[in-house]
Order: structure tokens, then C-alpha cells, then sequence
């Protein structure tokens, strides 16, 4: 393997990572504190890209289904991406107080009624956007060299904003109030909610910054990839991997682990072709079989195994 | 000496993360007696009899019934060999009739197979009516006789409670578990209860039951064990052991 | 409500009444009605009903899969596979789609479903996925990968002289395939309902722990209900595979898995006309509002969540709930009574 390349699958190993850690502690940490799996999570990332592209409005053509006004919105691209961000993360927020609060503690009506709205959510854009995918102008544009490789510096941004993101979320985590209110949720709802902590409103947050955090995801991902209804589907499949494999519920897990798969992928696609997509499939299930607590230890709860 | 000994654990531990719920425990429980295990909050009573029943997975140590290995085995075939226990929270067959709950236990005595089931053999036919007998005696000597036809969700806490235990003297057990048989029911239910977990040894099962309120142990066991931090603080006629410093003190520091 | 012996109360005869009615109204219908659309539609809706009383079976136990899809897929190929290439006969080829799914889901159950449920959902998602994949990308000489797998021969004609020859040419003839598939499906299902096993399958579902504390090896009646439901996700596979004379990994994917599993949440899971409601209803509406595609799994998945709402045992809840209520109704109306005394 010729060092250009090595140094480009590298890049793009980073690139990976970065969303996927992204997208999976995301999905950690509503699983971690609400206990449900929010399978909608790929439609929240979904929605955040086309809202991206329908803030920046750059290319949209006449599509009935979008009222005028919105038509004629065209905001740059940093306002729009945050603009998205706290929209889906309010969106995220309001799904958890219509639909999943009521079933608190319940796993399986909430992941019935999660699928169901991905299904509302992902046919909902297919029918309203059309088969066509979508694209954002470029923002950052021209190629960076790093020792030698060049890379897309709109590429090199996915890697800048998932640190970023990733390491604000570990702050937030850790030193602020609602940050030590969703852990204690996480590891003892009871014990929490016995010391005064409102669950419903913890949950909210955990839902609102979880989707905030795929917003953002889809925010970096549209002008590099395309959009479509169905881009979800992908990265959800792929969160989901990540966060069983760094053991389910656990932050730090999930990091280490999208940083697995994020170079699994890119160094494997250039050595299996499509190949990757199963062996990692298998090698997930393997995990899940033998090590269900995950790979990386430090479960923050687990609420899928047996033992409790 | 050692057959005496219907349950056994050798060195028992379970841990979560990095506590030990169960910390090096050994204790034992002898045949015919009715054992009684006390302590606060959190010092591992339910998480014992989780472990020893199988719903959980040993750390470290092992488990001994009648003298062989069951540690770790799957939860039904400790049932096999004849080891029951109940569930603290009133676990039942809340969609089916109380009857049925208790025609549930003898699963284990049924000898059609499934394949007779499915096709309702006159031979699964005459077992069910012989069960559906054997489980009417049992809701007569426990009370529940007039609420036969009730769902089990419908009952009250106390009557739930009175059904769990029917459940389990219906499985005809050898060491039957209890798991806070007595705790929030009124005075008159105790005092039935307690006649049948007396009834129960009566006829030769074991039982060793897990209970909050020590007063209410007092006159129904043969001995105690008093457990904290996983691990066994006293062990021996319930007059000492209530009286016993370190156990006062475990229930008012927890 | 167990009947080993087998009497129904009196006041059940209108339901026996209903369900003859319903039953003869299907079996004679492609004499008098003779829509090749709705026929068409009918044969795949009777296709999914199978697959839906499988999954209700598992439901029953405490499990959910989304990985039907995949084993309709195996049941497809595989009986496609002996009948195009190895000359095998349609009537052979099809149990056999159905065993080949059954034993790859008995594979897959045994080791996984030691499991909590929660974590089963994830790996029958992945198994479905995979399955799809292999089909897509391996063994292309065999199942035409991206071209899909063509030219799935009809099945052998049964031939009665004299009275009838189906050939298969016919909608009519597939309509009636269908539906006696599913007639057997729902015998088979009442049957384990109204039998212990039922019973004991039904008590999975509400305290798995407590069925275990009292001897039921809950784990083999899990494989078993999943080594099930693949059997008749199989089966219906075949038939699909043959209907259409072609197979492509298209049609298997998470959607069609999940939509699935939304028969028997929509149409609830008690009673074993629920999940065959489920299907009616979802594939009616979508019917109704602008055909079938993309609206379908809309409409699938805007049920899920309505139900889960507001009726979460399923539609087929709505007749315990209107009686419960009328109950109630006369309970007050007596108990008025008696204070008036």
C-alpha cells in the first residue's frame, strides 16, 4: 500500500470516526438515560440534513410540498447548520415528551412506536423531497495536504466538528448540573428521582442534546454527501454497531468504539470492497454473543444482559 | 454430617461493577429446618437467592444442593431437582385465573409431552383433570378456594402474596425459597401464612425464607442468618441473633 | 376460557357463526369476483397473514424479530433453487424453503437467544441484513445478485380429470394456494392456543421469570417459536418466489421486516385473527389512500405508533373493550339501582 494512499484511507479512517462517534454517542446517551432504543435516531440525522439544505436554499428547485416561505430562505451555511442543530434538538425533545415519556421504563412499546415514526419520518421525506438526492453547495472548499496527502478540507471539517461536539458533550457531561442529572438517571433512575431530580425533564434533555449531536452529524455530512431519505438507514445501522460493540449506555464506550469501526471501514473497503459491511455484521454479532456488555468495558448501565 | 446439608454455598461471590453484592459468603441451609435470613437494605438477601436459583451469574464460588454442583445451571433445571423459589415483587401469571396459576406450578409433573399437548390426547386430557384436582387442594389449604376463578392481577397485595406461595408449595419442592413471604400483609394473613410454611415442613419440604420484619421470624424459624455487605454477620437460634450487637447495628447504620 | 375438552360457552356460537360466514365468503370469492388486482392483492395479503401468525407465535413468547424479511428470502431462493436448477418438484421444494429457513433461524436462535429480548431484536435486525447481503453479493452465478433470481418455475400442475386442472396460469389458482396455506396456518395456531402449549407460551410472554423458577426451559420454547416463525416466513417465501417467478434482495430489506412486525402490533396479538386483521387493515388502507409503494409503510408505521397510543393490545382489542365498558355500564346501572333500594 502505496504511503498516499495509506495517508488518504487514513484521513478518511478519521473522517468515519468522527461521524460515527458522533452519531453513536448520541444515540449512547438517550439510551444510557431514557433506557429506550431511539430507533428514529437516523431520522433525526435525516431530517437535520434536509433541513440544512432547505435553510441554505441554495439549489432548491419549485417543490410543492415546501411552503413558499421557507422556499425563500437562504442563510449561510454556518447559520444554517446551527440552526438545525437546535431545531431537530427541540424536535428530539418534543418526540420524547408526546411519545416516549409515557412509556418510560418500557422498552419494547417504545421501540415500536420509535420505529413506526422512523418509518413516518423517512417516507414522509421520500414522498415531500422525491427521489432525487439533494446536495449542499460546498462551504469549505479546496484540498489541505497533510504530509503529502490531499484531502477536501470540507472532509477535514467533519473531523473538527465531531471533536468538537464530542468533547463539548463530555464537558456538559461532566461539569455541569444537567450533566450530573443524565448520569444519575443513567446509572439509578429511582435513587435520582429520590434525590429530587425531575426524570421527565433529564430525559428531555438527554433527547434534545442526542439529537442535537445527529443534527449536527448531517449538518457536516450534507455538503460532503448526499442527502436523501433514505441516507439514515446507513448511520443508523452503523450507530447501533458502534454502540453495542463499546458496550450499550456507555459515552467513552462508544467513542472507542467508532473509532473502530470508523477505520474498520475505511481501511477495510479498500481491502474487501463491500465485503466490510458483512464481516463487520459478523463480527457484531459475535460480540453480542460472547461479550454482551461490550468491548470496552466502563458500561455506565446495562440494562441488556441478565445480570443487572 | 454433610447430607444434612440441603443447600450449601462455598465461597460465594457476585459482584456488579466493582461492588460485592455477595462477599465471600458461606452459609448453609440443613434438611428439614426452616431457616429465616435477615438483613438491611441492600445487604444481598434477594441477590442470594438469585444467584443460588440461577437467575444470576455467580462471580466466584459455588453452590451446592444435595451435595452437587448447581452453580450456574439454567434457573428450570435447578427446578428439576426440586429447588423453588418465589419472587419478592408478587410475581404471577397476571393475564390467567388463579387457578390456572397454580395448575401452572405442576409443569414440572406433567409427563405428556409437547406434541401430545398439541394434539390433546385423550392422556393429556385425563392429566389436566388430575392436576386441575391436586390444584383445587391446594387453593383449599391456602384460602384461595373462592377466588379460583379471579385473575391473578385482580387479587389484593395480600391474596397475590398468598397465591406466590401456592405456586411454590404446588411445585412440590424439596428446598422451597421464600422471598419476603410476609412483608405488607396484615397480622391475620401472617399468621396463615406462617401455618403453611409450618404445614409445608410438616410434609417434608425445607424452606428458608428471606424476611424484612425479624419480629414475625421469631416463632417460625429454627435459626437465622443475618447478612450484610454480602456477607454472613451471625448465624444461629433467632433469640441470639436478634440480640446479637452487630445485627442491631447493621439495621439502624443501613 | 381453556378449553381442553373443548365446549364452548353457548353465547360463542355467534362467533363460530361469524367466522363461517368470513370463511366461506373467502373461499367462494374467485368465483364471483373476479378483479385480477384485488386477487393479486388478496394472495400476497394471504402470504403476509402467514408470516404475521408466525411472528405473533414468537411475539407470544416475549420476542420480537426484524429479521423476517431474510427468512422469507431463504424460504424463496431455496425452493426456487431445487425447482429452476435442480428440477425438484414445487410441492417438495416448498416444505423444504420452509425447513431451510426454520433451521438457519434455529442456528442464529440458539446462541443469541440466551439474550434479554432487548438485545434479540438487534441481532435478528442484523441476521435479516446479512441474509439480504449474502443474497445480493455472494453466489452471483447462483442468485443473480443485483439482476435478481429469475425464471422461478411455476408450480406442478394438479391435475384431477375431469374436474379440475390447476396449472397455475390463474390468479384464481394462487388465490386459492394462499388461502389454504393460511387455513392450515390458522388451524395449526388455534390449535396451539387452545392446548397447553398455548398456555405455557402465553405465560412467556407475561413472567418469563416465573415460568423458569417453575421448570419451563424457556429458552428451547423460544428457539422453538423462532424455528416457527422462519418455517412459515419460509414457506410463504417459496410461494411468493414461485408467484412471481422472481426474487430480488431488494424485496428483503429492514422495511419489509418491519412492516411485518406491524401486522401484529396493529391488528394485537391475542387472539389469532389479530395479526391477519393487522395485514387487512394496513395493505387496505394503503390501498385506499393513493395505491401501494411508498404510502404503505407510511400508513404501516402512523398505526404503529397510533395503536401503541391508544390501543396497545391491537385492534382486534377494540371487542373486549366495548364489551368491558358495556359490562361496566350494567354494573353502575345496578349498583343504581340497589342504592335506590
Amino acid at each position: 500500500m502505496t504511503t498516499s494512499l495509506f495517508l488518504q484511507t487514513f484521513m478518511n479512517g478519521l473522517m468515519l470516526s468522527g461521524l460515527y462517534v458522533m452519531t453513536a454517542t448520541g444515540l449512547s446517551l438517550v439510551l444510557g438515560v431514557l433506557h429506550i432504543i431511539n430507533f428514529a435516531h437516523g431520522a433525526f440525522l435525516m431530517l437535520g440534513a434536509y433541513l440544512v439544505w432547505m435553510l441554505v436554499g441554495k439549489e432548491i428547485s419549485s417543490i410543492e410540498s415546501i411552503p413558499e416561505w421557507l422556499q425563500h430562505i437562504e442563510m449561510p451555511y454556518p447559520l444554517a447548520f446551527l440552526v438545525a442543530v437546535v431545531a431537530i434538538g427541540a424536535f428530539g425533545a418534543l418526540v420524547n415528551r408526546v411519545l416516549y415519556q409515557r412509556f418510560w421504563g418500557k422498552v419494547l412499546p417504545c421501540l415500536i412506536v420509535a420505529v413506526g415514526l422512523t418509518q413516518v419520518l423517512q417516507q414522509g421525506a421520500f414522498v415531500t423531497f422525491g427521489i432525487h438526492t439533494k446536495s449542499v453547495p460546498s462551504y469549505f472548499e479546496g484540498l489541505i495536504t497533510v504530509f503529502g496527502a490531499r484531502f477536501p478540507l470540507e472532509r477535514l471539517m467533519i473531523i473538527v466538528v465531531a471533536v468538537v461536539f464530542t468533547t463539548g458533550l463530555l464537558l456538559l457531561l461532566r461539569y455541569t448540573k444537567a450533566g450530573l442529572a443524565m448520569r444519575a438517571v443513567a446509572q439509578d433512575s429511582d435513587a435520582a428521582s429520590v434525590s429530587g431530580v425531575s426524570i421527565p425533564r433529564t430525559a428531555t434533555t438527554a433527547m434534545f442534546i442526542g439529537c442535537a449531536m445527529a443534527a449536527a452529524a448531517a449538518g457536516i455530512i450534507a455538503p460532503v454527501f448526499t442527502v436523501h431519505a433514505y441516507m439514515a438507514e446507513g448511520y443508523l445501522i452503523k450507530a447501533f454497531m458502534v454502540i453495542i460493540l463499546g458496550g450499550m449506555g456507555s459515552i467513552t464506550g462508544a467513542i472507542w468504539a467508532g473509532i473502530l469501526v470508523g477505520f474498520f471501514d475505511a481501511f477495510g473497503s479498500v481491502f474487501f470492497g463491500y465485503f466490510t459491511q458483512i464481516f463487520l455484521l459478523i463480527f457484531v454479532i459475535v460480540v453480542i454473543i460472547f461479550k454482551p456488555t461490550g468491548l470496552f468495558g466502563g458500561v455506565v448501565f446495562d440494562i441488556f444482559t441478565r445480570d443487572e | 454430617m454433610e447430607t444434612d446439608r440441603l443447600l450449601e454455598t462455598q465461597g460465594l461471590f457476585k459482584l456488579f461493577g466493582g461492588v460485592a453484592a455477595i462477599d465471600g459468603l458461606d452459609f448453609h441451609i440443613l434438611r428439614g429446618e426452616i431457616l429465616g435470613i435477615i438483613g438491611p437494605n441492600g445487604s444481598g438477601k434477594t441477590t442470594l437467592f438469585n444467584v443460588i436459583t440461577g437467575f444470576l451469574k455467580a462471580s466466584d464460588g459455588d453452590v451446592l444442593f444435595e451435595g452437587q454442583r448447581i452453580t450456574n445451571l439454567t434457573p428450570h433445571r435447578i427446578a428439576k431437582r426440586g429447588l423453588i423459589r418465589t419472587f419478592q415483587l408478587n410475581l404471577l401469571f397476571r393475564s390467567l385465573s388463579v387457578l390456572e396459576n397454580v395448575r401452572f406450578a405442576y409443569h414440572l409433573q406433567r409427563r405428556n409431552g409437547v406434541i401430545a399437548a398439541f394434539m390433546n390426547t385423550p392422556s393429556v386430557r385425563r392429566e389436566e383433570r388430575a392436576i386441575t384436582k391436586m390444584a383445587e387442594q391446594v387453593l383449599e389449604a391456602t384460602g384461595l378456594a373462592d377466588r379460583r376463578d379471579q385473575l391473578a392481577g385482580q387479587l389484593s397485595y395480600g391474596w397475590q402474596k398468598t397465591l406466590t406461595l401456592a405456586i411454590g408449595l404446588a411445585s412440590k419442592p424439596r428446598l422451597l425459597l421464600l422471598d419476603e413471604p410476609l412483608t405488607g400483609i396484615s397480622p391475620s394473613r401472617v399468621e396463615a401464612i406462617a401455618g403453611l410454611v409450618n404445614a409445608a415442613r410438616e410434609s417434608g419440604t425445607t424452606i428458608c425464607l428471606i424476611e424484612h420484619n425479624v419480629g414475625l421470624l421469631m416463632n417460625l424459624c429454627d435459626r437465622i442468618v443475618a447478612l450484610n455487605f454480602g456477607q454472613k454477620m451471625a448465624d444461629g437460634n433467632p433469640q441470639d441473633v436478634t440480640q446479637d450487637k452487630i445485627v442491631i447495628e447493621s439495621y439502624i447504620g443501613g | 376460557m381453556m378449553a381442553y375438552g373443548g365446549q364452548a360457552a353457548s353465547n360463542d356460537n355467534w362467533k363460530w357463526a361469524l367466522g363461517g360466514a368470513i370463511f366461506a365468503f373467502f373461499l367462494t370469492l374467485p368465483a364471483w369476483f373476479k378483479e385480477i388486482y384485488y386477487l393479486h392483492a388478496l394472495v400476497n395479503i394471504f402470504l403476509h397473514s402467514m408470516v404475521a401468525l408466525g411472528l405473533r407465535l414468537l411475539w407470544r413468547t416475549g420476542l420480537v424479530s426484524f429479521g423476517t424479511a431474510g427468512f422469507i428470502a431463504i424460504g424463496g431462493y431455496a425452493a426456487g433453487l431445487l425447482s429452476k436448477d435442480m428440477g425438484v418438484s414445487f410441492w417438495l421444494s416448498l416444505p423444504v424453503g420452509g425447513l431451510a429457513a426454520a433451521a438457519v433461524g434455529v442456528l442464529i436462535g440458539i446462541p443469541t437467544l440466551r439474550l434479554k429480548s432487548s438485545y434479540f431484536f438487534l441481532i435478528s435486525w442484523a441476521t435479516g441484513e446479512i441474509i439480504r447481503l449474502s443474497f445480493l453479493y455472494l453466489f452471483i452465478p447462483v442468485f443473480g445478485g443485483w439482476q435478481g433470481f429469475r425464471k422461478i418455475p411455476l408450480p406442478d400442475a394438479i391435475n384431477i380429470p375431469g374436474l379440475w386442472n390447476i396449472d397455475f396460469t390463474e390468479k384464481a389458482h394462487w388465490y386459492y394456494l394462499a388461502f389454504f396455506l393460511l387455513c392450515l396456518t390458522v388451524v395449526i395456531m388455534t390449535r396451539i392456543d387452545n392446548s397447553r402449549v398455548g398456555v405455557t407460551v402465553g405465560a412467556l410472554q407475561d413472567a418469563p421469570d416465573l415460568c423458569e423458577s417453575v421448570g419451563v426451559p424457556t429458552m428451547q420454547y423460544r428457539v422453538f417459536a423462532f424455528a416457527a416463525a422462519c418455517f412459515f416466513a419460509g414457506v410463504s417465501g417459496a410461494v411468493y418466489g414461485s408467484f412471481n417467478t422472481f426474487l430480488h434482495p431488494e424485496s428483503f430489506t429492514i422495511i419489509q421486516s418491519i412492516e411485518t412486525v406491524s401486522f401484529v402490533i396493529i391488528g394485537g396479538s391475542l387472539a389469532v385473527w389479530g395479526p391477519i386483521l393487522g395485514v387487512f387493515v394496513v395493505k387496505g388502507i394503503a390501498m385506499l389512500v393513493r395505491g401501494l409503494g411508498a404510502y404503505e409503510i407510511i400508513v404501516a408505521g402512523s398505526m404503529m405508533i397510533l395503536v401503541m397510543l391508544f390501543i396497545p393490545e391491537g385492534l382486534s382489542g377494540i371487542p373486549r373493550r366495548i364489551r368491558r365498558y358495556l359490562n361496566r355500564r350494567k354494573v353502575d346501572e345496578q349498583m343504581e339501582k340497589a342504592d335506590g333500594d
